[in-house]
């Protein structure tokens, strides 16, 4: 409990400025959309019929001129790539900063034993997460709220617990390089989100690339598909992630509880 | 069955790929011992210290500590133990009551009244931040981490580098109570001078490889004689070492017959001659060179 409640305080500034930024992102593009709403019914057909970049950003399926459509294709993709990207750079310095920043031998010379800190610095990596996306799944239902606009509440809470596994995926493969590395890579992180997103892209262009979608957590995830689907998710998509989450953790416990600890 | 060893260390190896690590070390270390561990850099003593407390695992053979095997009650060993690194460092944005407080709190125990003792002893700033601190200070917030929950054991790799002499004083005394109350100390130094002025006995590494262990008595104990003659520069004799030549002077050390030495300087023109008992550094230069 003591390394769970202090790996909270050592993330709390990073956690801030993440959720800071993304929800003022998404939140002001919320309250943009009445703004730009007339504007966006005289461009929606232009950017439905964009080709492939339609297709990548899902303005093919969802008109940008209703909140739906809107909430899909613009917030979807600045939540998509924002919260990606917290949960990776969460994920990939966790371990390997006790290394980089040579604490290590403190903490490991503390009574815990590796498992307890995997665990603890794990569980403190799914509260930053689930705290993550709960108080943006509040600023968002909230900036819906005080516009008094509608959406379907149980297709923007579909969308947001595919994000959260979407960050839980993304976040427990970073864990697990962390595991593996001696020095804290955050660029190994952010490149490891983007490349995911990309796939999911290229994904969604062409169709002899559409096998990706098994790769890339952002394919059922995905904001257009799951406001055009009324909410449904690709169950299958989800189960390959939840499985990738749990071997990706195993994977940790089993080669940090294995490799030698750098002074 | 006899009292469990403190340390027992039984043909530890471990190598790094291609590079040498430490090769079949054995010994032991009695409880209520302070006990030295010397050696020149990379020989293997932070290795040696790193498997004990389960930072790396060795390739081969095995060591307990206070009867438990350091690898299956690693835990349990590390409950027991006080451990100073050789480099101390902490979380940079965390203050002096802070980690040491964490450093309490993971132990599930109230360290408080220890810590105040040993921070006011040792001049701690408990309000300061890591990142405001020198190495020394960092050394004495180390200190206290390892002291704090008066453990059975300290282990220490080179404790005094960094610290000013009255902290060096004052770390000893610290020990020194420490011990009497019954607690064991393993120390990991460079400085002779403080192995020989605290340590009752010594391991010495060399590449890897356990050299000797014995008391310091025995260990400083030599037949070794440092020469220094003037109005000469060279002489003709065996076994010399740490020779050192001016234009019409000499230096060495001698671990000969004494009679040889006199002959070989008959008949020479000397102009002064000193015979006295070598340092203790130069003592423990042999054990060090490579053979």
């Amino acid at each position: 409990m003591t390394l769970f409640l202090h790996e909270l305080k050592m993330n709390r500034v990073s956690f801030i400025v993440w959720f800071v930024s993304v929800a003022a992102l998404c939140g002001g593009c919320i309250f943009l959309f009445p703004i730009v709403e007339e504007s966006m019914s005289e461009m929606s057909e232009v950017y439905a019929s964009m080709g492939g970049f339609s297709a990548a950003f899902g303005m093919d399926k969802l008109s940008i001129a209703t909140l739906e459509g809107f909430f899909g294709t613009e917030i979807g993709t600045i939540y998509a790539l924002g919260g990606g990207m917290f949960a990776a750079i969460s994920g990939i310095t966790l371990l390997s900063k006790e290394e980089s920043g040579h604490t290590a031998e403190f903490l490991h010379t503390l009574p815990m034993g590796r498992c307890s800190i995997v665990t603890s610095k794990l569980a403190a990596l799914v509260s930053i997460i689930t705290a993550f996306d709960l108080m943006n799944f509040g600023v968002f239902a909230g900036s819906i709220a005080i516009l008094g606009e509608e959406i379907d509440m149980t297709t923007l809470t579909m969308y947001m617990l595919a994000q959260y596994l979407c960050h839980l995926e993304i976040a427990a493969v970073c864990f697990a390089l962390s595991a593996c590395l001696k020095r804290s890579q955050i660029g190994i992180g952010l490149g490891f989100a983007l490349i995911l997103y990309v796939l999911d892209l290229m994904g969604r262009i062409t169709e002899e690339m559409e096998s990706l979608k098994y790769i890339t957590p952002f394919y059922y995830a995905n904001a257009t598909d799951i406001f055009v689907n009324e909410g449904e998710i690709n169950l299958t998509l989800a189960a390959i992630g939840i499985a990738v989450t749990i071997i990706a953790t195993g994977s940790a416990y089993v080669v940090y509880n294995k490799r030698d600890i750098a002074a | 069955m006899g009292v469990e060893k403190a340390i027992e260390i039984r043909s530890l190896t471990k190598t790094y790929g291609k590079n040498r690590g430490i090769n079949e070390v054995s010994f032991e270390v009695e409880r209520g011992e302070i006990f030295g561990f010397l050696g020149p850099n990379g020989a293997g003593k932070s290795t040696t210290i790193r498997c004990l407390l389960g930072l790396i695992k060795a390739d081969s053979g095995s060591a307990s500590i206070l009867g438990m095997d350091t690898v299956k009650s690693h835990k349990e060993v590390l409950r027991k133990i006080g451990y100073m690194p050789s480099e101390a460092m902490f979380y940079p944005s965390m203050k002096v009551s802070e980690v040491i407080k964490f450093a309490a709190d993971v132990r599930k125990m109230d360290c408080s009244q220890e810590a105040a003792k040993l921070c006011e002893r040792l001049k701690v700033d408990t309000k300061k931040r890591i990142d405001e601190l020198s190495l020394g200070n960092r050394k004495k917030v180390s200190i206290v981490c390892a002291m704090q929950h008066k453990p059975e054991l300290f282990i220490f790799d080179e404790p005094t580098s960094g610290l000013d002499p009255l902290m060096q004083a004052e770390f000893f005394a610290l020990i020194k109570e420490y011990n009497q109350q019954g607690a064991t100390c393993f120390l990991s130094s460079h400085v002779l001078s403080e192995v020989r002025k605290y340590c009752g006995r010594a391991a010495i590494i060399r590449e890897g490889r356990l050299v000797r262990v014995d008391s310091i008595e025995n260990l400083s104990h030599t037949n070794a004689k440092h020469v220094k003659i003037s109005g000469i520069n060279e002489l003709s004799l065996e076994p010399m070492a740490n020779v050192e030549r001016t234009e019409d002077s000499l230096e060495f050390v001698y671990s000969g017959n004494i009679n040889e030495l006199l002959s070989a300087l008959q008949g020479r023109s000397i102009k002064d001659l000193t015979i006295e008992e070598p340092s203790l550094e130069e003592i423990f230069m042999h054990y060090y060179d490579k053979e």
